[in-house]
């Protein structure tokens, strides 16, 4: 279990508040609200996109919110997916690899891995740019898993979807992070997505979290 | 909804009629360079000297300023994170550091004149153009960043990027396309530049711009400055081609780059302002006392009357042509045109006038107005007018939707929206046509402007007094400014009950 402490940001017309809050080791711990509770704010501060000083994450005994972004070592995927345009599918996965300094073996197993897992051999060699909604989704998860981040974040990860697709998605992201058991944190305001992928559901309202419990 | 035949034909009308005011310099100068010289290309050895010396000093100008613009850009990320993020310090920063290019090229030109006299030639001439681009392409390489690769830098930051990969992995293969069309238009810029080289090249470094002007002023060869101003618009005109501006796509997530700010590298940015105000103010108290010794009273006062009815009449044409614009409502192909439009040099603009209308006087102020609307209004357009239209199309097609004809969308939705973005652009036209003098100098047969004087006083070297008559000129801007905003603001603003 790792602890989130004095997660407190103020702007003028808003304020996070949250002087402790509990992310599982194991399975998916997703914050719910409705727009404009503060759930992509606490996730960017998580990230350390937000700079928050008072901020405390024990993670396995440190506090990774003293270091900056790229030595939390965390993974995510954002509700825009933002895959690099100008590179295949292939090559956005590998990146995150690079990025990380995995070697290449480890690399190739890993991607193999995830095609398999994810499905994503009949298009893994293609643009980025060209590929549907679901296949930059699957692409992206990848992406933000291959290293095998301490903790890997999901922001609505399923909201530019069709509904069709969305169940498709939920199934896979599922046996993904469960068979890679990586701890996640889930943000959405999609019900489904609660029934679908929790195991803890924080609830947050106005900046503050007003419940909590088992899925 | 589908709209009435009549009122597409009719809008279709005017943007054509919009896009042949734009482009009838070239118009004119292709037909005069047809009848006088029937396309036959007898290059003279000046011809040759000063086409290579352009292109030799616009490409290292823009690769300069390209090149420290971009490594500035980082600048600008650092010192946005030192101040507290706010829309106004933003503003403040972005104005201190656009100085050097909003203002009228006099001013740096002058400033440069100040601190360094003996600055001349080949060198002079690329310093000052890139002093006057490197913010310009800071704050734009700075928007793109944010705008088109922020999403993915965050993205790979989490991913643990380093900056050095990001930059070789991410900025230059996604922005490649936007970084080569930030050159081109500062290559344009230099390449068209005539203030620059005219009063910086001496007699050895003579550009296209300046040897047509001294071919019709000097030398009264309308012959062979047509063929050269033939030329350089052919050049232009295919350069016009060449910049295709892209849209940007708009983000949902927004993106914070602290991470990506270099604190020491803002000097990049902020020395070009900083030389400016500081050139400009070190001869201000002796030159204002020489300045009302030299010139009498009565003489200043004509001449700024002249600027303010260059500056009324110039910022009432580009607002008529604006709002022209905003009732046609250009389809997309008429707006991809007037977008993309790169407007002819000062220069050829002002031989265009000359060929077709050869009065003087009176005329002479008309014709500087006109030339002027011709300059600016493309720039207009993209500073604010495309966007705010854009942003506008689906309330006017719900207004119509609901039964408004096209003139009360225009009037009761379009308009008071409109508004305050026609008031800053064309008080912004009026205040840029104060610091003109590459245009009058061509179709005005005297000096009839503030500009024109301070450009005269340069000649003659006595930068003192040009340094003052440049602050009047700058408060005369100011006050224009004000004034045209206010109106425009305020003269179908409804009375409240």
């Amino acid at each position: 279990m790792s602890r989130v402490e004095n997660l407190l940001i103020e702007y003028p017309d808003f304020k996070i508040d949250i002087p402790s809050w509990e992310i599982l080791d194991d399975g998916v711990t997703a914050l719910w609200g409705p727009s404009g509770a503060g759930k992509t704010t606490v996730f960017r501060a998580l990230l350390g996109l937000e700079p928050v000083r008072s901020l405390k994450w024990v993670v396995d005994g440190s506090d990774i919110a003293q270091l900056p972004t790229p030595a939390r070592k965390l993974g995510v995927v954002f509700q825009t997916l933002d895959l690099f345009p100008h590179m295949t599918a292939r090559e956005n996965i590998r990146f995150a690899a690079e990025a990380r300094g995995l070697s290449s073996t480890e690399t190739k197993s890993r991607e193999d891995e995830l095609i398999s897992t994810l499905r994503m051999s009949s298009f893994i060699d293609r643009s980025a740019s060209v590929l549907s909604g679901g296949e930059k989704q699957r692409v992206a998860l990848a992406r933000a898993m291959i290293a095998r981040p301490r903790v890997l974040f999901l922001d609505e990860p399923f909201s530019s979807l069709d509904a069709d697709l969305k169940s498709e998605a939920r199934a896979l992201v599922k046996s993904a992070i469960s068979l890679w058991k990586i701890p996640t944190v889930l943000v959405t305001h999609d019900k489904d997505d609660l029934a679908t992928l929790a195991t803890k559901i924080s609830e947050i309202k106005n900046g503050k979290i007003i419940s909590e419990r088992s899925a | 909804m589908e709209r009435p035949k009549t009122l597409i034909m009719r809008n279709q009308k005017i943007s054509t009629l919009i896009i042949l005011f734009l482009v009838s310099p070239y118009l004119v100068l292709f037909a005069y360079f047809a009848v006088t010289s029937g396309f036959r290309f007898d290059l003279s050895s000046d011809f040759h000297e000063a086409f290579n010396f352009t292109l030799l000093q616009a490409l290292t100008s823009s690769l300069v300023a390209t090149i420290f613009g971009i490594a500035g850009s980082f600048g600008l990320i650092g010192i946005r994170n030192f101040f507290p993020h706010s829309r106004r310090n933003s503003i403040i920063i972005n104005l201190f550091v656009l100085l050097p290019s909003a203002v009228p090229v006099l001013f740096v030109i002058l400033a440069a004149l100040n601190l360094a006299p003996s600055l001349t030639g080949f060198a002079g001439i690329v310093l000052l153009h890139a002093l006057i681009n490197i913010g310009l392409v800071a704050v734009t390489f700075e928007a793109l960043l944010i705008e088109k690769v922020g999403s993915y830098l965050e993205l790979a930051r989490v991913e643990g990027a380093s900056v050095r990969r990001m930059i070789f992995k991410i900025i230059l293969p996604v922005l490649k396309k936007e970084i080569v069309l930030i050159w081109l238009s500062i290559f344009t810029f230099c390449f068209t530049s005539f203030a620059v080289p005219l009063i910086f090249g001496g007699s050895q470094a003579t550009t296209i711009e300046v040897l047509i002007y001294e071919l019709i002023r000097v030398d009264s060869n309308w012959g062979d400055a047509s063929l050269a101003a033939g030329l350089q618009s052919l050049f232009i005109f295919v350069l016009t081609f060449a910049i295709v501006r892209t849209e940007s796509e708009v983000w949902i997530r927004e993106t914070k780059l602290n991470f990506l700010g270099v604190k020491p590298l803002s000097i990049l940015i902020f020395l070009p302002s900083f030389v400016m105000v500081t050139g400009l103010l070190v001869e201000l108290l002796p030159g204002f006392s020489e300045l009302f010794r030299e010139l009498p009273a009565s003489e200043l006062l004509w001449l700024a009357l002249n600027s303010f009815i260059i500056s009324i009449g110039t910022a009432s044409f580009c607002l008529f042509a604006l709002v022209l614009i905003a009732l046609a409502q250009p389809a997309a192909l008429a707006r991809k045109a007037i977008l993309g439009f790169l407007a002819p040099s000062s220069i050829l603009t002002g031989f265009a006038l000359l060929i077709v209308w050869r009065d003087v006087g009176v005329a002479s102020l008309i014709k500087i107005c006109i030339g002027l609307t011709l300059l600016f209004l493309p720039i207009l357009y993209r500073l604010g007018w495309d966007a705010k239209l854009r942003q506008l199309r689906g309330q006017i097609q719900t207004a119509e939707t609901l039964g408004a004809s096209h003139w009360l969308a225009f009037k009761k939705v379009a308009w008071p929206q409109l508004q305050p973005t026609a008031a800053k652009l064309s008080a912004l036209a009026a205040f840029w046509a104060w610091g003109d003098f590459a245009l009058s100098k061509m179709v005005a047969e005297r000096t009839l402007s503030i500009s024109l004087m301070v450009q005269s006083l340069m000649g003659a070297y006595r930068l003192s007094s040009a340094t003052a008559l440049v602050w009047l000129m700058f408060f005369g801007s100011a006050l224009t400014y004000f004034l045209v905003w206010s109106v425009v603001n305020v003269a179908s603003r409804k009375p409240s009950h």
